[in-house]
């Protein structure tokens, strides 16, 4: 909202500045974003170029049949009398006007010097709304009312320079939707007094009661509790007043006619909406406020047709809807030049009925912004009474006596019992009583103390217990803690030392928590980048993996309303957002990257939980959430550099990252080729993938290169992507059980490297399974440590070097020993493998 | 030899004296392995003076033996320490002189071994969970895919509250035996989480108090520019305890300003609203370009707005069973990115999620 700040400035007598006003408001709850500066530059000497003056002649131009040769009379002060060149025509001699002198700065940043006019010198400039920043255009210059003292700083009379308060306000606080509200604000927080409301209705009535032209029907109360009418009648519909445009045009509104803007200019500073209806187009002289009928069909101002449904309310008259209840006007019932009879409607709607018109309608208008927010029915007869006023004196209008006014029951007061020492236990900083007590009255609460108040003391006994009664403005304001807010934040939260809260808990991180960074840790170790990518996808984002019909990832978690169809379902893989990862580097031209991701995926699988029973959403079921590891290698680990060329990336290089993770949580992985599994990794290649498996935990994930018709489906053609997913939350259980120590043994270990010739089809594993079994319990470790294939190795067969790690805990192992072990691990391989030594 | 020994000796065995010196300027002008060799067969060897004349000591009367033995043993040992030492000196200059041949380029690149990087967001709540856990706080988790009911309803947020808006809010379609079809107004209870508030509602319903919990996670709003995206992640702290009080919850947050951006940051507390807290507050820090005088980065405020917070609303107690009048406690909220946008200059927050590596390996 924007607050002008001499409009601020009638309601309460701030002296500072307008900073330290913002600053005020800020520190005690309404937030100034900033303050917009508009007119003139408001240096002092500046504004006192900008003078009230009486035109004392005007004649014709001698060289120009459009100019006007005046004389104007400025006061004293400022050299009595100037001639004035002026091309405007809607003015003669006898008017009093705005006439900014020479040297003056204006709005628009010209400076004003002595011209000469066709011949003619010019010591100054009679003024338009235009050139004072009131109206984007103005045909002619301003003509002020001639009670105004000729030579008196403009500035006295109209915002030739403003300084506007830009606020942002909570939804909470209806009441500060205006200046007046602002203005209450203010004298509670700086302890000043604030003026009376300004709603003092018209002088003089006339004519026939109101309620003889109009009668006013509410069909559902429930939606409009409260809807008043007065008619004035004789309005001359114009122009309004040069002070009046300013209001508008600072507090942000175009200013439109007399009539529109004095129900804009009361809504601005009173904070009731008004309307006003041309009581010459009201059909069948009655208003009924009700439901649209589903279909029903209006146009707004704005020229746009609407349809309506029956969750919306109208003001209708017998025949049609005149306009969207709280919302927005039609053109049916719109006052116009021609108007001379008016209904001026206050009424109040249901803050969240209006906020689903707004949602349904699309519209959002001033009026309906302060509705949404659920107004005091008690603002109404205020606003009535303001406006009929200012229609009286600014259009000319008789206000008829009474008025029409239709309202349930207005609501009881809340009573709330308040102990001024809560307040103390829960802000951690004392408020004297007095004090607390002073804040909630400046706020227009009523204050009972319960009994006469003893001899001012400093601190409320802590016993006590008042009884506050908030004023309806404060639909806010219904337990102790919010009365309890009150006093805080005018008291000023600046006034809370620093403590922190006596602890009772250890800190410190799940077994989860702890194995997500250590997995973390050493996959950046093994020299990954970690990625975070968008969880929601397309809903093809999987189309191009081959996963069988019916499969659990081809059902994701979709979203009603997605910003795009690229981010409308949850991922149910990690793949295609890493791989999304790895194209937007390469597309911009960085090298092929290796990413990882932990996070989250959704499934709706057999793990998902159904909402308790409090949470009163009858059948709803949360998808299951498990957090997944997913590894992306798309170039070499080991670059080129003048020391050696890069190594580059394969299945083993995504195999030792994968190991080395899971070493970082303490665990060992058993690789086994895909299998009958194929079917569920149906994008891996099958002869270069394989199935995690990890002891206590079983099958964790798999591993494997992409296949590569399924790279070019991503884009990706170009690259080999090895890729990796885990499921975290079935490693989690098992990792990083403490570590048992293991005698490093006394007795030196003795090393032997076997070279074997074994089928292509049997498996390193096997070999090593073998050996190992056979070894018996002097064999450490037996490892691979060389592959051969080719050569004199015939064309089916490979060589497998092994180094057999043998140890003993009793003694050094002897010559014998060691022989025996080998004797016997080359008798099982070529029992069981049909290894032959090579 | 001390050069006082060197004088007795020249006083009372002059020739041995000459003897000497003679022998060590031998030696000492050795100027290579060989030369040394040779000066130590000419000053030690079988046919050297001092051999010579150690051979002619029986033969000597018999007065002037223990002088001339003890002082020719002497001058031996004398001679053959400098050799010794000489001997040292020269290998020490022969591996210099073949050292200062050995050059390599010490500005080449070194072997390139691979480093990753963790995502900055990763690191930013690392270290935000480390602070928090000094202060004797866990780390508490909830689920992304959220009921209505932790979002909004159990956080004072009434039904008609714009944040539930499909404007604001992203809505799942459900999963419902009995779900109608895709009706959007009927399709209300499941969602994406929009803070990660709701997890104080489930800590709450799962413990008493005391509790002592930070959340992190990511959260969804449908808002997409350089300060907003769909997708982000926020850091939640709740506290709930006998006698916690809004000075409580001003320390805390002051000792994790000065933690986490370091240096001596001001705070400050303004007054705001959110339905599940009561009193509620935004939080400033003071602004660190310009040390609080104003400057563009902080719209010439002097602070920067970095978190809302406040104490628990006691209509959130009422959802969990807690008695508002045993006990007290705050919340706070603040987004991960922001504060590693304030702490690293990071001008948009879109870079969190183009995971371009050249940004990634920055941090």
């Amino acid at each position: 909202m924007r607050v002008p700040f001499s409009w601020v400035k009638e309601y309460v007598d701030w002296r500072g500045s307008v900073e330290e006003l913002a600053e005020l408001l800020t520190m005690s709850g309404t937030e100034v974003e900033g303050i917009d500066w508009v007119g003139a530059p408001a240096d002092p000497d500046n504004l006192s170029r900008f003078v009230v003056g009486k035109v004392l002649t005007r004649d014709k131009h001698p060289n120009a049949d459009k100019l006007s040769l005046c004389t104007v009379e400025v006061g004293e002060a400022h050299g009595g009398v100037h001639q004035i060149v002026c091309g405007a025509d809607n003015f003669q001699a006898g008017d009093t006007v705005a006439v900014s002198l020479t040297g003056a700065t204006l709005e628009s940043g010209l400076k004003l010097k002595k011209a000469n006019l066709r011949g003619v010198e010019s010591h100054g400039m009679m003024m338009s709304e235009q050139e004072l920043g009131y109206e984007e255009k103005s045909p002619g210059i301003v003509i002020l009312p001639d009670e105004w003292i000729v030579g008196a700083p403009l500035q006295d009379y109209l915002p030739v320079s403003e300084a506007v308060l830009e606020l942002e306000l909570t939804s909470n606080r209806p009441d500060c939707f205006s200046i007046y509200g602002i203005a209450r604000e203010v004298a509670a927080a700086a302890r000043l007094e604030l003026a009376p409301p300004p709603t003092a209705g018209p002088a003089v009535l006339g004519g026939a009661p109101a309620a003889e032209s109009l009668a006013v029907e509410v069909a559902d109360p429930d939606l409009c509790p409260r809807y008043a009418a007065q008619v004035i009648r004789g309005v001359r519909v114009g122009d309004s007043p040069a002070w009046l445009k300013a209001r508008l045009t600072h507090a942000g509104m175009r200013p439109i006619s007399n009539v529109v803007d004095v129900t804009n200019y009361v809504m601005l500073g009173w904070g009731q909406p008004l309307h006003a209806f041309d009581a010459g187009k009201i059909r069948g002289a009655k208003l009924v406020a009700r439901r649209a009928h589903v279909g029903e069909r209006i146009v707004t101002l704005d020229g746009m047709e609407r349809t309506l449904d029956d969750h919306m309310v109208v003001i209708a008259d017998v025949e049609r809807p005149l306009v969207i209840a709280g919302v927005f006007g039609s053109i049916d019932a719109e006052v116009d030049a021609h108007t001379t009879d008016l209904v001026l409607e206050a009424a109040n709607f249901s803050g969240p009925n209006i906020l689903r018109t707004e949602l349904h309608t699309g519209i959002r208008s001033e009026a309906s912004n302060r509705f949404e927010k659920g107004l005091d029915a008690n603002l109404v007869p205020g606003g009535l009474d303001f406006a009929s006023r200012l229609l009286a004196d600014l259009c000319g209008g008789v206000v008829a006596p009474g008025t029409v006014d239709v309202w349930s029951e207005a609501p009881s007061l809340p009573r709330l019992s308040y102990r001024p020492a809560k307040a103390d236990d829960l802000l951690g900083y004392a408020v004297p009583a007095q004090e607390q007590a002073g804040i909630l009255r400046r706020l227009e609460c009523e204050v009972d103390e319960g009994g006469a108040p003893s001899a001012p003391s400093h601190a409320a006994p802590s016993t006590a217990e008042w009884t506050i009664t908030p004023p309806t403005f404060r639909p806010d304001l219904v337990r102790e803690v919010d009365l309890i807010e009150e006093v805080g934040r005018i008291a000023g939260y600046d006034l809370a030392p620093e403590t922190l809260p006596r602890h009772r808990t250890a800190g410190g991180l799940t077994g989860p928590q702890q194995v997500r960074r250590a997995i973390r840790r050493a996959l950046a170790g093994c020299g990954l980048d970690e990625a975070i990518t968008y969880t929601f996808v397309a809903p093809d984002a999987l189309d191009p993996l081959g996963l069988p019909e019916g499969d659990v990832r081809l059902s994701p978690v979709k979203l009603s309303n997605p910003m795009s169809v690229e981010q409308s379902v949850m991922r149910t893989m990690l793949l295609p957002g890493l791989i999304g990862a790895v194209r937007a580097n390469v597309d911009r031209l960085n090298d092929p990257p290796n990413l990882f991701e932990i996070g989250s995926v959704y499934l709706w699988d057999d793990q998902t939980s159904p909402a308790p029973a409090q949470a009163a959403e009858p059948g709803a079921v949360l998808p299951h959430e498990p957090e997944a590891v997913g590894i992306v290698l798309a170039g070499p680990l080991e670059v080129e550099s003048w020391t050696g060329a890069g190594r580059p990336t394969d299945f083993s290089t995504l195999k030792g990252i994968v190991e080395a993770a899971l070493r970082a949580l303490r665990l060992t992985a058993d690789f086994v080729p895909l299998g009958d599994a194929v079917a569920h990794f149906p994008y891996l290649h099958p002869g270069k993938a394989a199935l995690v498996s990890v002891p206590g935990a079983g099958g964790v994930g798999a591993v494997g290169l992409l296949r590569p018709d399924v790279a070019a489906a991503y884009g990706v053609d170009d690259l080999k992507l090895y890729f990796a997913a885990l499921a975290l939350d079935r490693i989690a259980p098992v990792a990083l059980k403490t570590a048992t120590f293991e005698d490093l043994g006394a007795y030196p270990p003795a090393a032997q490297d076997l070279a074997v010739i074994v089928d292509r089809g049997i498996a390193a594993a096997d070999v090593i399974a073998v050996a190992r079994r056979a070894g018996g319990k002097l064999t450490r470790d037996v490892h691979v440590f060389d592959v051969y294939e080719g050569g004199q190795v015939p064309a089916d067969k490979r060589s497998l070097a092994l180094r057999v790690v043998m140890r003993s805990p009793e003694r050094t192992l002897s010559e014998r020993d060691i022989a025996g072990v080998r004797a016997k691990i080359l008798t099982a391989l070529e029992r069981e493998l049909a290894a032959a030594l090579r | 030899m001390e050069d006082a020994e060197l004088q007795i000796l020249k006083q009372r065995a002059p020739g041995l004296a000459a003897l000497y010196t003679t022998a060590r300027d031998t030696i000492l002008r050795a100027a290579d392995v060989v030369a040394l060799e040779q000066a130590r067969v000419s000053t030690l060897g079988r046919k050297s003076a001092l051999t010579e004349l150690l051979r002619s000591i029986p033969t000597l009367p018999a007065e002037d033996r223990p002088l001339l033995g003890k002082g020719g043993n002497m001058v031996r040992r004398e001679l053959e320490g400098l050799v010794e030492e000489r001997e040292a000196e020269l290998r020490r200059q022969a591996l210099s002189a073949s050292l200062a041949h050995e050059r390599l380029d010490v500005t080449l690149p070194g072997q390139p071994f691979p480093a990753g990087h963790e995502h900055l967001i990763s690191q930013t709540m690392r270290e935000v969970e480390d602070i928090f856990i000094g202060l004797g706080y866990r780390i508490a988790e909830g689920p992304e895919v959220e009921l209505d009911y932790y979002n909004f309803t159990a956080l004072n947020t009434p039904p008609s509250h714009p944040a539930r808006s499909a404007h604001d809010t992203f809505w799942v379609v459900e999963q419902r035996e009995t779900m109608p079809e895709a009706v959007m107004d009927a399709d209300r209870g499941v969602l994406l989480r929009t803070h990660t508030s709701p997890v104080q509602v489930r800590v709450m319903e799962q413990q008493r108090p005391p509790v002592y919990v930070v959340c992190l996670g990511k959260v969804y709003r449908r808002d997409s520019d350089a300060t907003h995206t769909p997708m982000f992640h926020q850091v939640e702290g709740l506290v709930v305890d006998e006698g916690i009080t809004l000075a409580d919850l001003k320390g805390t947050l002051h000792h994790f300003t000065q933690e986490f951006f370091g240096g001596e940051r001001a705070i400050r507390m303004r007054p705001h609203f959110f339905p599940f807290t009561e009193p509620s507050i935004e939080v400033d820090v003071s602004c660190e370009l310009c040390g609080g005088k104003g400057c563009r980065s902080c719209k010439h405020s002097g602070w920067l707005e970095i978190m809302g917070a406040g104490m628990v609303d006691p209509a959130v107690y009422d959802f969990v069973d807690y008695d508002s009048e045993k006990v007290s406690g705050f919340a706070f909220g603040m987004g991960v990115e922001r504060m590693a946008m304030l702490k690293h200059g990071i001008p948009d927050l879109r870079l969190f999620y183009d995971n371009d590596v050249r940004f990634l390996r920055q941090f």
